[in-house]
């Protein structure tokens, strides 16, 4: 999973992307790239996410565990 | 390549999809009708040679005429290209079976082709076949952020953005090089029944010879290049349910030649760069092969399940063979080459001619010369094709001949500017009362096409001045070559084995 977000991030921005890249870092990953990465990942990974996450989810740390979280089984609380 | 951005909704995310065009956005939001007439608006002053002028069909508040009139003003005045999208609705409507929106698509869109045949500035995208495809839109972030389409809706509207801008710079691809078995038909011709019918597992073939007959009515050129005897492929060409016939290829390509090499004198003969091919094979081998040796070419991966080809070939046709435009020259292209190539076939005739002449060749006789008597023998046993008797000898009966007054053993020195052959023709030649006869004359491959007979004739009319030469044949399976050489110099055919040429004939 991990590998894979990096290289969705790093193939949508054509930048070397690490786990430790955030918003702001290069030009291409401004809002717009914000929510074009969140469509790949969607889309590549079969995954749907809230609109909140997908405005706060601006790390690819925080992105990973919100992955991560969503393939978890869901529990009913 | 710069390219300006312009469009009702929020397009920017395609520059991701297009990584290798630089996009811009000249215009203010929701502000292109009065750019594109304001002669001071940005987009105007605007360095991109073409604006990609996005309309979403759903949000457009103007009558496309309106549209239209604008667009016309600003190329008018910048001559730049505009490339447009077809007006489509979202898939799914309120007035279902009413068909308003449906007669108004038609109605815009009726316009804007209309349009863009009579100006060639502008360029039409259609988005409606690309709008068929599940998943085009995103309604979240629709709602979000106005980016209307998914991932793969904006992968479609890029992959088709960048064919036709590939077509507008670079032109579309002209040669289609094809190989037979497995591709133009099912299964190996010469080995079995080929598959090629209009029913059954032959039908998937069939259809796919119909498409490159189109292609081929488009102006595409058409190329075999395939590993086949080629009787047989040539047969697989008459097969009665073939829609492709011998003369619908410019070129045919089959032998057992590596087809890297076949492609080199297929450019050739074209005088086309490898940009503008396209090889398809089924074979992965070959594919790699062509594409190690000519990396400049075109080849589309081949379906491994044969029900795909045709899906598969409209996809090819689309990034190779998209065209802009049709010309009456594209249509009669096929014509042209043609004649091309029957001229530059009477050129080369010619011209072999003044070839020789630059090669300088030097030709030296040696009669009865000892010193090569081995060589004479080894060429006697090991010459077939030039040899006119195929006459066989060992080196003591040759020591014989040479030894001997009542024959001549004639031996041919060869060289030219770049190479000196050596002793690479023989001749043994009986001498009686009033003629001489040939007894034994071969040549070897590596000096034949170049003259050398005419002048060893020649010769023999100097060494026998006073006598008729009589020139014997004795057919083999591999002389057949030589079978009218006599005749060609002059011989009266005496029977099928004898020829002869009287004293003072020339």
């Amino acid at each position: 999973m991990r590998e894979k977000i990096l290289s969705i991030a790093s193939e949508l921005f054509g930048e070397k992307v690490t786990i430790d890249t955030k918003i702001g870092d290069f030009e291409k990953w401004d809002s717009l790239g914000q929510i074009n990465l969140f469509m790949a990942i969607e889309s590549e990974l079969n995954l749907k996410f809230d609109l909140e996450d997908v405005i706060e989810s601006n790390s690819i740390k925080k992105i990973i565990l919100l992955s991560e979280f969503a393939t978890l089984p869901k529990i009913n609380t | 390549m710069k390219i300006e951005l312009v469009s009702n909704i929020n397009m920017d995310s395609i520059k991701f999809y297009l990584g290798d065009y630089q996009f811009l956005n000249s215009c203010d939001f929701g502000n292109y009708m009065i750019d594109l007439i304001d002669k001071s608006s940005k987009l105007y002053k605007s360095k991109a040679e073409i604006i990609f002028l996005f309309l979403d069909f759903d949000e457009l508040n103007e009558d496309i005429s309106d549209v239209i009139n604008a667009v016309n003003v600003f190329i008018d005045d910048t001559g730049k290209t505009v490339i447009m999208n077809t007006l489509s609705f979202s898939p799914k409507y309120i007035d279902t079976f009413l068909n308003i929106k449906l007669e108004q698509e038609l109605n815009a869109n009726f316009n804007l082709v209309n349009y863009s045949k009579k100006n060639q500035n502008i360029l039409l995208l259609d988005l409606s076949k690309l709008l068929k495809q599940n998943n085009f839109i995103d309604e979240k972030y629709w709602y979000m952020a106005r980016i209307k389409f998914s991932k793969s809706g904006f992968e479609s509207i890029a992959r088709e953005l960048r064919n036709l801008l590939n077509v507008y710079r670079y032109g579309s691809k002209k040669v289609l090089i094809l190989d037979m078995d497995n591709t133009l038909w099912g299964g190996v011709i010469g080995e079995e029944e080929i598959k090629l019918s209009n029913d059954g597992a032959g039908k998937v073939y069939l259809d796919f010879q119909k498409k490159i007959k189109q292609l081929k009515d488009l102006g595409v050129l058409l190329v075999v290049c395939s590993k086949n005897n080629y009787n047989d492929g040539a047969r697989g060409l008459k097969h009665i349910n073939s829609i492709l016939r011998e003369d619908d290829f410019i070129i045919k390509k089959i032998n057992w030649n590596d087809k890297a090499s076949n492609i080199k004198e297929i450019a050739k003969e074209l005088n086309l760069s490898y940009e503008s091919m396209v090889f398809i094979d089924d074979s992965p081998m070959e594919r790699a092969h062509v594409k190690e040796i000519i990396p400049n070419i075109t080849i589309p991966e081949f379906p491994k399940d044969a029900y795909l080809i045709n899906s598969w070939f409209l996809s090819v046709v689309e990034d190779c063979f998209s065209k802009i435009s049709l010309t009456p020259e594209d249509l009669n292209k096929q014509e042209q080459y043609l004649a091309k190539r029957k001229r530059e076939s009477v050129v080369k005739n010619t011209s072999y001619k003044d070839f020789l002449k630059t090669l300088d060749i030097r030709i030296e006789f040696k009669v009865n010369d000892r010193e090569y008597i081995e060589r004479y023998a080894q060429m006697t046993q090991k010459t077939n094709q030039f040899n006119l008797t195929t006459k066989r000898y060992s080196a003591v009966e040759m020591q014989n001949l040479v030894n001997s007054p009542s024959c001549d053993v004639i031996a041919i020195n060869y060289k030219d500017k770049y190479a000196n052959e050596g002793v690479t023709g023989l001749l043994i030649v009986d001498i009686l009362d009033k003629h001489v006869e040939i007894d034994s004359f071969l040549l070897s491959c590596r000096i034949l096409k170049r003259g050398v007979e005419g002048v060893v004739f020649k010769k023999l009319s100097e060494l026998y001045f006073e006598k008729d030469i009589i020139g014997v044949y004795i057919e083999t399976e591999k002389n057949d070559q030589v079978r009218k050489l006599y005749e060609l110099h002059g011989f009266d055919k005496i029977n099928k084995n004898k020829f002869i040429r009287k004293l003072g004939q020339l």
